[in-house]
């Protein structure tokens, strides 16, 4: 398969959660349609709300969804069972937002890269060897691999949760929220790892993300969420450039440091 | 608290529970002679267990010898004497020590083990099994131990099992409930969605991922069952569904030495002093542990004395030059952490004067000492730390000089504070209304209806339109948006001349964020008020900000307009921050620059200058001598803290 060729496809996809304690039924995802091809990443922009975690987790199939489909490569993604499921868990990783909570805080780095590593198709053979070179590829020391997460900063922290997505040689990486919750320079060095490790594998990205500046520069293609919802589709500079929806109007309007650094 | 204090992880309780396990931090951590007690009685209680069993040992524990019945402590029946039927009391005493002990051992195995899978199953294994297991949590918690006791006592006979059955199927709903809330909390958590994705099983998680998460309860929980066993064992013994004789449990002991109370008062003194020292122990060990195990136990050392000891010291230096038109100025203040090793210094060498009307904004990443900085200025230091140095003006008086109880009544009025987190700087069981009004309330006499009037007007200028509903709302009904709206009412509503911003609208959306910096902006106009506005975010700052201050590892490193340091960053640092972030010009995809490393902690600062191990600009002299703040440009005003600033700036500045 090639670069642009249609990996994942998803279709109507609905999703409601019913409403608890009296609260109403909340419509997390309402009629999304969208494609992602090999090798391109497909950024997806919305602020609280607006059903972009709710997508990721159905990516993953953390979630269900009620209606609708989804397709990777011909296989059924809302109702794959054993060897199906265990080819998607290989296919498609994801990587969080939270770098405090990625890690079990009782257990090594090297415990948390060894049990992604063991779900891949091929496990090497000299998987310790392999750890060392995982931890090197997200620019890590193979020092660190016995480390306890809380020996770790934030970005360092993310840099393995990156590791562990990749260990099993996955096509698709679903990226939620990943460098929210750090500060800019590391988020900055995250993000160029992100781009390099694509580069050289070949990975696509569902690159979600409250902020649309970075959601712009990580995207070949871009869709922007609210309430549900998709309310605009396509070239992030197109987007940026000339707004159809209101919303999206308003959410690039939002982007502090616009109106000054423009000029 | 913590939250809003400017330091990365390794403060955070949960990960230093994770440095090493549960056990060796309670070996650790509970002092020595206590430590020794619970093993003396722990070896104790063995050796009594082996007296129990060994054909050879029984004689002494149970032979009867009616000759030396009641005799004396220290007489021929006995070290501690003898009781009723002449049996010497020590070995009485040793081994129902065993029996305690050891039912309350097999209690605790019961209600830990039951308790955590119960707590798990609830928690980790669906709708149904929650449903299923949190019904039988309730029925065993309305159903009284006793009662419980009665019906086994019923099938198995009274004795030793029938108080390890009644308690150990009790109990267990107490740790059963906190377990099952703790893993609704655990299983949201990054790790355990990370390998449900990588396609394990639930018991796989559930063993590898969430057991070892939930050790510190489970082992807080058995401290607990172990005393509450020894106690209720005695309880039932007393009434007849414990120990049976000749069994010498101690509850059994006790019962027999009241019986007998009035033939010799010693079985029944000498039973009570070892129940009573076990219990007490077993308590002090069990609170020591929790301390060491609860998060929220654990108490910072205060600061105050040594804060004190620094303003008196400071009294006696002569004034510096201040500006008198200052709102607030700050005089080369440092702020100290106080902890076990003695203390660290978090934020040094603080200088800046704010104007009326005027925005400053301090920006920084997370450990830049950024929101300590604040709080200095405010005189409202957490717990554990103080102010080591300098001083703080308001209107030109030195804080440090003005009587605790002034300063109180003056902080609300003269300073106020926003966070990051409305929700939690809200009380939830109070309405918005009520919040308000108490900040009056603080300040002003008179009933708290006679604020209402002013109260609503002050919702409907933070844009809480339909104030009248927004006054009986409570924070839960609110979102993060309106929640901040309702904070900046709270602290707004007795008309400050200066509001503290720290990372107001950081967590809220875009949109959100654009609307709340639009409202702090209007109502700094309309009420002639000056603003510090703290954020991670130079673009938002430079939104809102006249003046900024850019902080890093807990000292200004670049004082200028926004003009300036924006369009002509000095500092590597600043360019560093700035040119992290993407932009709409540069091409998509391309690398972006980075400042690599991090911020150090406070306690690791370079010698020199802090940031010369990341900067790409560093020459020998930022690794041998301090930097100084010095003048960098006339015109603006400049000030800068750099031995080689970046050129682009340096052009532009002459």
């Amino acid at each position: 398969m090639s670069r642009g060729d249609v990996l994942l496809s998803v279709e109507h996809l609905s999703k409601t959660y019913r409403g608890q304690g009296g609260r109403p039924a909340h419509k997390a995802l309402d009629d999304v349609s969208l494609e992602l091809r090999a090798s391109e990443t497909l950024g997806i922009v919305g602020e609280s709300g607006s059903g972009k975690s709710t997508l990721a987790r159905v990516l993953v199939r953390l979630t269900g969804a009620d209606s609708g489909r989804a397709d990777y490569c011909g296989v059924d993604l809302l109702r794959a069972r054993g060897a199906d499921a265990l080819f998607l868990t290989r296919q498609i990783q994801i990587v969080f937002q939270d770098p405090n909570s990625s890690m079990n805080p009782r257990r090594t780095i090297r415990q948390a890269l060894l049990e992604a590593a063991r779900v891949a198709e091929h496990p090497p053979a000299d998987i310790q060897g392999s750890l060392a070179r995982m931890m090197e590829a997200v620019g890590l020391s193979r020092e660190k691999l016995d480390a306890y997460p809380h020996q770790l900063s934030g970005g360092q922290r993310q840099r393995v949760a990156i590791a562990r997505a990749l260990a099993v040689s996955p096509r698709v990486v679903v990226a939620d929220e990943c460098v929210s919750a750090l500060d800019v320079s590391v988020q900055s060095s995250i993000l160029n790892l992100m781009l390099e490790r694509q580069r050289e594998l070949g990975l696509a990205y569902v690159f979600i993300s409250h902020d649309l500046s970075v959601v712009h520069h990580m995207s070949d293609r871009m869709i922007v969420m609210r309430s549900g919802r998709i309310v605009e589709a396509g070239n992030p500079s197109e987007i940026m450039r000339n707004p159809q929806d209101p919303y999206t109007r308003e959410l690039i309007a939002s982007v502090p440091g616009s109106g000054f650094r423009a000029a | 608290m913590t939250a809003t204090i400017d330091f990365d992880a390794p403060a955070s309780p949960s990960a230093s529970v994770a440095a090493d396990g549960s056990l060796r931090r309670i070996v650790r951590g509970v002092p020595w002679p206590l430590l020794a007690a619970v093993a003396l009685f722990f070896v104790a209680g063995a050796i009594g267990l082996v007296f129990l069993v060994a054909p050879d040992l029984k004689p002494l524990v149970f032979k009867q010898s009616l000759m030396r019945a009641f005799s004396a402590p220290l007489s021929r029946g006995g070290f501690l004497g003898a009781d009723q039927l002449g049996r010497p009391l020590e070995w009485r005493l040793l081994a129902g020590l065993g029996i305690s002990l050891g039912a309350a051992a097999a209690v605790t195995l019961i209600a830990s083990v039951l308790g955590l899978a119960m707590g798990l199953l609830g928690g980790f294994f669906g709708r149904t099994a929650d449903r299923l297991v949190t019904v039988v949590i309730d029925l065993t918690w309305a159903y009284p131990t006793i009662l419980l006791a009665v019906v086994i006592a019923g099938i198995l006979g009274p004795g030793v099992w029938t108080v390890i059955w009644a308690l150990g199927l009790t109990l267990w709903a107490a740790l059963a409930r906190i377990v099952r809330a703790q893993v609704l909390v655990l299983r949201e958590q990054d790790f355990v969605l990370a390998a449900q994705a990588l396609g394990y099983s639930r018991f796989y998680i559930a063993t590898r991922h969430l057991i070892p998460n939930l050790m510190p309860i489970v082992i807080l929980m058995a401290t607990l069952f172990v005393a509450l066993t020894i106690i209720a064992e005695a309880g039932l013994s007393f009434i007849g569904l414990g120990a049976q004789s000749p069994t010498p449990s101690l509850g059994k002991t006790l019962a027999e030495g009241f019986s007998f109370a009035s033939s010799s008062i010693w079985p029944l003194v000498f039973g009570a002093l070892t129940m009573i020292s076990l219990v007490i122990v077993l308590n002090a060990f069990g609170d020591r542990v929790r301390d060491i195990l609860d998060p929220k136990g654990r108490v910072p050392l205060p600061g105050r004395r040594l804060r004190d000891a620094a303003r008196r010291a400071e009294a006696a230096l002569p004034a510096r030059a201040v500006d008198r038109d200052a709102v607030i100025a700050v005089d080369d203040v440092s702020v100290a952490i106080h902890g076990r090793r003695g203390a660290t210094t978090a934020v040094s060498d603080l200088s800046l004067t704010l104007r009326p009307g005027q925005t400053l904004g301090i920006v920084g990443e997370s450990g830049s000492g950024k929101s300590l900085s604040a709080r200095a200025i405010t005189g409202l230091l957490p717990e554990g730390l103080s102010l080591s140095g300098g001083r703080v003006f308001w209107d030109g008086v030195d804080i440090a000089g003005l009587p605790a109880e002034k300063l109180r009544d003056r902080r609300g009025r003269f300073v106020a504070m926003v966070f990051q987190d409305a929700r939690a700087s809200l009380d939830p069981l109070y309405t918005i209304g009520e919040q308000v009004s108490e900040s009056l309330a603080a300040h002003f006499p008179g009933p708290r209806r006679s604020f209402r009037p002013k109260v609503l007007e002050m919702l409907a200028r933070v844009g809480l339109s339909d104030p009248e509903i927004f006054y009986d709302r409570y924070p839960h009904q609110l979102s993060g948006g309106q929640l901040q709206r309702a904070a900046l009412a709270g602290v707004l509503v007795l008309e400050p001349r200066v509001l503290i911003a720290d990372e107001p609208t950081t967590g809220l959306d875009a949109t959100t964020q654009k609307k709340i910096v639009a409202l702090v902006k209007a109502l700094q106009r309309e009420m002639n008020m000056s603003v510090i506005w703290i954020s991670h975010d130079l673009d938002l700052v430079g939104e809102i900000a006249d003046e900024i201050v850019v902080a890093y590892a807990g000292q200004p490193v670049e004082i200028g307009t926004v003009e300036e340091v924006l369009k002509r960053p000095a500092h590597p640092y600043t360019l560093g921050l700035l040119e992290s972030r993407p932009q709409a010009t540069m091409a998509p995809k391309s690398p972006l620059r980075s400042v690599g490393g991090t911020v150090p902690d406070p306690g690791d600062w370079p010698p020199a200058c802090r940031f010369a191990p990341r900067c790409r600009r560093a020459l020998a002299i930022c690794g041998t001598t301090p930097p100084p703040m010095e003048l960098f440009d006339e015109g603006s005003g400049r000030r800068l803290r750099c031995y080689n600033p970046e050129p682009g700036a340096a052009e532009a500045g002459a």
